[in-house]
């Protein structure tokens, strides 16, 4: 018998106790690793649409606190495609819009000439060339169903699919790109769009030109070459990242009450044991390492289980219909490196003050002890 | 017979602030290889006694050198000098219920550095030795009191020690038992020249020693050869 086999034998001693006190912990863990991968999707996903095509930076507007509900005169488009160190500059509205059954289905109003630069490769067909035509992407075609050719409808409006395109990000390959002023007088929001793709002349410096950008449009525009700058700009994936933070630290300090009920149970019940070590010669730092021991391994049992349930609440998320195409979970290993150190931190603080106890026990007043 | 084990001068132990004096100028010396028996009724001061001997506890005032360390100058915790030099039997074994016999005898040298494998040989021995070979992985609620009391005998020989102290290690077992658990302590004894220190309210225990001392009511009375 080692060190290590004697602390998990005393945790299988009182395996519910034990298993109480990892879920505690584990759902947390659970909470961090969901959230998390869900959060980090977003954020790949993000880079991979700022990053998309052959664009070196969009425009969305200043202040606006979700990027979807980015607001930009489309007059802004024309004025910047004017500046000499800019080669293209082209607007795109992104919409939430109700199509076949879904509430959520993302559209793009484009011009057909700036696909090239959103980084549209066509699969099939062709593109637009008419009021009347939609491009399906490749996840909406193959998960629908739906052939070119097909008439399909997007809120309530009767369009033909003429093409099916890929882009290689998740949010634009689960949507559909349509021409700029048939989805603009859907939406009723003539004369406006979301961002605009700026493409800048070779040789030109990128940051000169990002701060003209910014200084021309003062208080109106913002630039976003990185996710740090979407992340600085629009708070929606900060709320994410706070509110999973807020839910996993709550969930966190439960599971560490319940570390510091379950040991401060297993000492109180163990005095008389505790005393025995003492008196055949265990020393008080001894003492507290088997406690500590026991708390710390509860931490890494419970690292294990949530990462699973966090995995797989992650899986689930995906699999619902609404957030089919929104939500791809990553799984980096910073996360799971994360939740490993915090549900360690979570056995380690919450066994600390049973272990001092365990370790001021004294031998001839434990072995009186009945 | 000549070295000393245990010099003790003096030994003065209060409870309760004081009002209890449960050991009132204890003098005793103990020699390397004895079997003494400490006898008295209830409340004469020999469980504080061998608690003091037995590093457990600190004496009030007096002096107490024990395996060649004097007990009341060591200021740090005495953990060390139990685990290298004392092996401690208690009147109700005092087992781990959750550990096999063989695991409770290891017990005390989990805290201890050296060959596992080594370590591991030597509690199967000590256990065969006791007469629990085919017994080594059964859980203490699955042995009879004496069969217990010898994993106690084993295991408080494991870390080799030079002094052994029973506190009562019969007071809880039959008569067949108890004549089994006192045969097995004094062979073992004299096998290892251990120093034995038997700690009893009933004489005929007491008999088994070699040099009886009596306490009653804190104080040593007049030594008597058994």
């Amino acid at each position: 018998m080692s060190f290590t086999s004697l602390v998990l034998k005393n945790l299988w001693r009182h395996k519910i106790r034990s298993l109480l006190a990892i879920t505690g912990i584990s759902l947390g863990i659970a909470t961090i690793i969901a959230l998390g991968a869900v959060a980090d999707g977003m954020e790949q996903n993000l880079i991979a649409t700022l990053r998309s095509g052959k664009a070196d930076f969009s425009i969305g507007q200043a202040n606006a606190p979700m990027i979807i509900l980015s607001s930009v005169p489309q007059a802004r488009v024309a004025e910047i495609a004017r500046w000499e160190e800019v080669e293209q500059a082209v607007g795109a509205l992104v919409s939430f819009s109700s199509f076949q059954n879904n509430p959520y289905f993302m559209a793009i109003g484009i011009e057909p000439e700036a696909l090239d630069l959103g980084g549209v490769t066509i699969l099939q067909g062709r593109p637009f060339a008419r009021e009347d035509e939609i491009l399906l992407g490749k996840m909406t075609a193959g998960t629908l169903n739906i052939s070119l050719g097909e008439s399909v409808s997007l809120d309530a409006q009767r369009l033909r699919v003429v093409g099916i395109y890929e882009t290689g990000n998740l949010f634009q390959d689960a949507g559909a790109l349509l021409y700029l002023p048939t989805l603009q007088k859907l939406k009723n929001r003539s004369g406006e769009i979301t961002v605009i793709l700026v493409k800048a002349k070779a040789g030109a410096d990128l940051n000169r030109l990002t701060e003209r950008v910014e200084r021309a449009y003062k208080n109106e525009l913002v630039t976003l070459r990185s996710a740090e700058e979407f992340n600085r700009n629009y708070q929606s994936l900060s709320l994410v990242r706070a509110g999973s933070w807020l839910v996993s630290l709550l969930a966190l300090v439960i599971g560490g009450i319940g570390v510091v009920n379950t040991m401060m149970m297993s000492v109180f019940e163990r005095t008389r044991e505790i005393g025995i070590l003492r008196a055949v010669g265990w020393r008080r730092w001894r003492v507290l390492q088997l406690v500590l021991g026991e708390s710390l391994s509860l931490g890494m049992l419970a690292a294990l289980a949530g990462t699973l349930m966090g995995w797989a609440l992650a899986r689930a998320v995906v699999l619902l219909p609404q957030a089919r195409g929104l939500i791809a979970p990553a799984y980096g290993s910073e996360l799971f490196l994360k939740a490993l150190a915090l549900s360690l931190v979570v056995g380690l603080l919450g066994g600390l003050y049973p272990a001092y106890r365990a370790s001021k026990i004294l031998p001839q007043e434990a072995l009186r002890y009945e | 017979m000549s070295e000393k084990i245990i010099i003790a001068k003096d030994l003065v132990k209060t409870y309760e602030n004081g009002r209890t004096r449960a050991l009132d100028g204890v003098s005793l010396e103990i020699f390397r290889g004895e079997a003494v028996a400490i006898c008295g009724p209830s409340g004469s001061g020999k469980s504080t006694l061998l608690n003091l001997i037995g590093a457990l506890d600190r004496p009030d005032s007096g002096e107490l050198i024990v395996a060649g360390e004097n007990l009341v100058r060591q200021r740090s915790d005495l953990a060390d000098f139990r685990a290298r030099k004392l092996g401690l039997i208690f009147q109700l074994h005092n087992l781990i219920p959750a550990l096999t016999a063989l695991e409770n005898v290891l017990i005390p040298t989990l805290g201890i550095n050296g060959g596992r494998r080594e370590i591991q040989a030597q509690a199967k021995m000590l256990l065969e030795r006791v007469g629990l070979h085919d017994k080594t992985h059964r859980r203490p609620p699955e042995l009879s009191g004496g069969e217990r009391q010898r994993v106690a005998v084993a295991r408080a020989l494991v870390n080799n020690p030079e002094l052994i102290l029973a506190d009562e290690p019969t007071g809880s077992l039959d008569s067949k038992s108890e004549k089994q658990v006192l045969d097995l302590l004094r062979e073992l004894q004299t096998e290892r020249g251990v120093t034995l220190i038997l700690v009893t309210h009933d004489p005929r225990v007491a008999q088994s020693a070699d040099r009886v001392i009596e306490l009653l009511d804190g104080c040593v009375r007049a030594p008597v050869a058994a």
